[in-house]
């Protein structure tokens, strides 16, 4: 019995070590992959058609190939090149890349699913393209799918698991090392699956909220 | 020289001939009605002067003299104004918002400048108390009329009305009728494409009969309603005015 | 750079596709089991909304949401030998493989089944069918079209999950991959083989995928 107690205390000693690492990676990676997610979702809306063929592959081979092979392509292939970047740089990186398609595919489906009348005023009241962006299209876009990207990030978290076959520390890696070294699988792996669980749970009664407030002010549409 | 001109203007949705030969002028401070069945081009007509509709394929429209087609969209979008048929007002900006941030943005406006003339546009049409209300809140025929202080925020020359009562339930098209008829006195010079055949026949000075691109008829309203030349006008007139 | 990739696709060709193999067979087996899962978790979470029983399906579906498919894979790889139940690395896979996608599925069951008009149920009901039957025969069928889709994309993702099975030894396509890799020292065109070959089993499954609801007649209008 005190055994497992003290199994329990050092996972947990563990996970708040390796939990700051998990967050600074997906925050890290978020807002590349969103980036990239506004430039792809607007580019896909084109008038030319190769750059719309450019971005629709993009986010096919990302949708088609998993995860933890492209960020082995990364981590193993780069050095190849003589480009060296340690694991980390290369975690964010495969991360933003990734799942900057999938926020490609969001973003594209919200700037879809807008009023087109609203543009129409936008142009009939003399917006140059910027602002027409900036302060109408992006906007409401925005508004629209936030619920969208908050589940990407949780899907970010949880890919971050993934990276610590790169060597990193994150709290997977750590909970690992305990099992196999204390062979509690069921206490360690427990405590690490309610951490993500306690995370990932927030964010999704978050992203409700703001679906629930976003709904309210765009039901004029 | 007219103040508006339209001459043989042809325009062509892909392959479909959406407008053909159409001419037509008139000059400040009047009002042209533009009725006709629906696919009867009309709508299409008032887009292509602001070019949302795309270029012409031929012919030419003329504001002041000066051809609508070359002129810079600065240009174009200030004088021109337009008021929509779902009214278009951004859902996620508050009431005076929606008529402040364009002034801003193409007028150059300061903040407090275009805050002003909102506030005073929207005291006009008796919705100064909705300023900081957002689209959402407001019935129909409060958001048309927003959307009317908001174009007119741009001091156009010319205002455009693509069907601005169509949809609206019929308890509120009085209200918005009246801010257009207090348009009209105060002298804006509008078109506007409309089955009120109530509001034609009181404030304009010329009604013009749109049938399959065509403009079949053309006058001022009492001959146009009493006394309709083509028989393609008399059968349009006689379903509408039915109802 | 592509034709080393090319290249050694050729020469390593058997590894590849027995990772390949593994990769489709374990993806194949975690789909159909998942379905069962799937089909009876969210027949139940919408038919005994209130009820113990499907609050606990909600449990398992918010916990498989919420975490990592690799916790998942190896709560169960490590998990189950302390219950006393051996198993070769490929079968563990497999049934984390279907305690996933059986979570992803019984919420698109359930989804499929809501986006059903109540009318559908009234008149159901009003005929004197049982709750069974109704759910059965009439609910689920209608459903279909809309949950078919979503279900195929899932296998997608499957195959794309079977790339967590390396970190249980078991021999698909990214170990296949990394195997080649380590032998060659060519990571890359090691790597940019398995990148085109998970491509290629996505292309074609999109392929079948069409092809057979154009066949079915899955058609927008066919719903209510």
């Amino acid at each position: 019995m005190i055994d497992i107690i003290s199994v329990a205390r050092d996972a947990l000693g563990l996970i708040i070590t390796g939990l700051p690492i998990v967050l600074m990676l997906a925050v890290a990676a978020f807002f590349p992959a969103l980036f990239i997610g506004i430039v792809g979702g607007l580019l896909a809306s084109s008038r030319f058609r190769l750059v719309r063929l450019l971005v629709s592959v993009y986010v096919y081979v990302f949708r088609s190939t998993p995860f933890l092979m492209f960020i082995f392509l990364v981590y193993y292939g780069l050095p190849q090149y003589d480009i060296d970047i340690g694991p980390v740089t290369t975690a964010i990186i495969a991360l933003s890349l990734s799942h900057g398609a999938y926020m490609t595919e969001i973003i594209r489906g919200g700037l879809r699913g807008l009023d087109k009348g609203q543009g129409e005023a936008a142009v009939a009241l003399g917006f140059g393209l910027f602002h027409r962006l900036k302060d109408i299209t992006l906007p409401q876009a925005l508004m629209a799918i936030i619920p969208s990207l908050l589940g990407q990030s949780i899907l970010i978290i949880k890919d971050t698991s993934l990276v610590s076959v790169v060597g990193i520390s994150e709290i997977t890696r750590l909970g690992r090392e305990v099992v196999i070294r204390t062979n509690e699988p069921f206490v360690v792996f427990t405590l690490l699956a309610l951490t993500y669980f306690v995370v990932c749970f927030l964010l999704e009664l978050f992203a409700r909220q703001l679906e629930g407030r976003a709904r309210r002010v765009l039901s004029g549409q | 020289m007219p103040f508006f001109e339209a001459r043989d203007v042809n325009f062509h949705f892909g392959k479909h001939h959406a407008l053909r030969d159409i001419s037509l002028a008139f000059e400040k401070s009047d009002v042209l009605v533009v009725c006709g069945p629906s696919g009867s081009g009309k709508s299409t007509f008032i887009r292509t002067i602001n070019r949302l509709a795309g270029p012409l394929t031929s012919g030419d429209i003329k504001l002041e003299g000066k051809s609508l087609s070359t002129m810079r969209s600065k240009e174009l979008y200030r004088k021109v104004g337009m008021v929509f048929q779902r009214f278009n007002l951004f859902q996620h900006l508050s009431v005076l918002d929606n008529i402040a941030l364009p002034q801003r943005r193409a007028l150059g406006r300061s903040r407090k400048e275009a805050n002003e003339r909102a506030m005073a546009l929207l005291e006009r049409v008796g919705l100064g108390e909705k300023a900081a209300a957002y689209p959402v809140q407001l019935s129909g025929g409060q958001q048309q009329r927003v959307a009317i202080c908001r174009a007119l925020a741009m001091d156009p020359e010319l205002l455009l009305f693509d069907e601005p009562t169509s949809a609206l339930d019929p308890e509120m098209v009085g209200e918005v009728l009246q801010v257009m008829r207090e348009l009209v006195t105060s002298g804006m010079t509008m078109m506007v494409v409309t089955h009120e055949m109530g509001f034609a026949r009181e404030l304009a000075s010329e009604v013009v009969f749109l049938e399959s691109g065509q403009l079949i008829e053309k006058g001022p309203p009492a001959e146009f309603f009493s006394h309709p030349k083509e028989a393609r006008t008399r059968a349009f007139l006689d379903q509408i005015l039915r109802h | 750079m592509f034709s080393d990739a090319y290249d050694l696709f050729w020469q390593y060709e058997d590894t590849y596709m027995e990772g390949l193999r593994n990769a489709l067979t374990a993806a194949a087996f975690g789909l159909c089991m998942a379905l069962v899962v799937g089909m009876l978790a969210g027949v139940t979470r919408y038919a005994s909304r209130g009820s113990i029983i499907g609050r606990a399906v909600a449990v398992y579906v918010s916990f498989v949401r919420n975490t990592p498919l690799l916790v998942q894979v190896y709560f169960i790889y490590f998990g189950l030998p302390a219950m006393g139940v051996t198993l070769s690395a490929f079968w563990t896979g497999v049934i984390a493989l279907t305690f996933n996608s059986g979570a992803y599925i019984a919420e698109m069951v359930r989804g499929g089944l809501n986006a059903i008009p109540r009318g559908q149920t009234e008149a159901a009901m009003s005929l004197g069918l049982r709750q069974r039957v109704v759910l059965w025969k009439v609910l689920l069928p209608q459903a279909g079209p809309t949950i078919l889709p979503a279900v195929t994309g899932q296998f997608v993702q499957l195959i794309k999950d079977t790339s967590l099975l390396y970190t249980i030894s078991v021999l698909e396509i990214t170990k296949a991959a990394d195997d080649v890799g380590n032998e060659t020292y060519q990571f890359l065109p090691a790597y940019m083989v398995s990148c085109a070959i998970y491509v290629a089993v996505c292309i074609v499954l999109n392929l079948i995928v069409d092809l057979y609801e154009s066949r079915a007649g899955f058609s927008r209008h066919q719903r209510a």
